[in-house]
């Protein structure tokens, strides 16, 4: 009866430990117990920093696989309609960058989902096109974010998720102007 | 002027200008016209940084007169264009 009675008792504390680490969001799991990194890598590089963050987020490189990369970086002088073209070394400098760093050669949880395309797809030159991407974002309403006059595109990361540019996009870093914080 | 020029573009951005995304006001800050990325005041007067590097000239004159223009400025074209930020 006793030893029933500790039974009982072990597997009740087992159940008050482990159920709400298996129920909660693993993102804020991982990310406080630290098994291996959760999210995207933060490589910082002032180049790149310097060349892309001019106009835009410099975007972590770990949020899109090499031949994506690849792709963008051949098509620089019609680049989602600006001309960011570089000089021959910066280009270099900058592709090799992003094609050592990109999403299929990290071991972060979020780039290993980033690099994980449909066989049959085109390559994503937007991280916006990926299915990773959409998959995440596929419960956010239209009006939130293109049709929010504080958002406007998909590809401001950084309106919402306040710490992308350090490379961090877990949900409770989430604020969605005129929205507040997104829980899903 | 060529600065608030304005020049036929394409179905994305059917009006170019230097103004689209610097302003008229070049002592103010402007805005990407695409990114809406803050750019920084182009006036060397209140913003010292401007003009100060030749490899930052080139690299945006090329660019920028391509997005706007077509085509690269001539060196006249970038004289004059100099000469006003500098009055800046």
């Amino acid at each position: 009866m006793k030893s029933a009675l500790i039974v009982a008792s072990m597997i009740l504390v087992l159940g008050l430990v482990i159920v709400p680490i298996v129920w909660s969001d693993d993102d804020e799991y991982w990310a406080q117990y630290g098994r291996r990194s959760t999210d995207v890598a933060l490589v910082p590089n002032p180049v790149y920093k310097d060349e892309c963050g001019d106009c835009h987020m410099a975007y972590p490189p770990g949020l899109l696989p090499a031949k994506s990369w690849k792709i963008i970086m051949s098509g620089l002088e019609d680049h989602f309609g600006d001309n960011a073209e570089l000089d021959t070394m910066t280009h270099k400098a900058i592709t090799d960058f992003l094609m050592s760093n990109s999403a299929d050669k990290s071991n972060y949880r979020r780039s290993r989902r980033f690099a994980s395309l449909n066989d049959q797809g085109d390559i994503p030159i937007r991280i916006s096109q990926t299915p990773y991407f959409k998959h995440e974002h596929d419960e956010i309403p239209v009006r939130v974010v293109t049709g929010n006059k504080e958002v406007n595109s998909f590809s401001y990361c950084n309106a919402c998720h306040r710490k992308a540019e350090q490379a961090s996009f877990r949900e409770r870093d989430i604020f969605i102007p005129g929205y507040g914080q997104w829980d899903d | 002027m060529l600065w608030s020029k304005t020049i036929e573009g394409d179905e994305r951005f059917p009006e170019r200008s230097c103004t689209s995304c610097h302003t008229n006001k070049l002592k103010q800050e402007g805005k990407h016209i695409k990114t809406k990325k803050v750019i920084d005041p182009m006036a060397p007067s209140v913003n010292p940084d401007r003009l100060s590097s030749i490899r930052e000239i080139r690299k945006w004159f090329k660019r920028n007169c391509k997005w706007t223009l077509g085509r690269e400025c001539t060196p006249y074209e970038k004289a004059n264009l100099l000469a006003y930020i500098k009055q800046q």
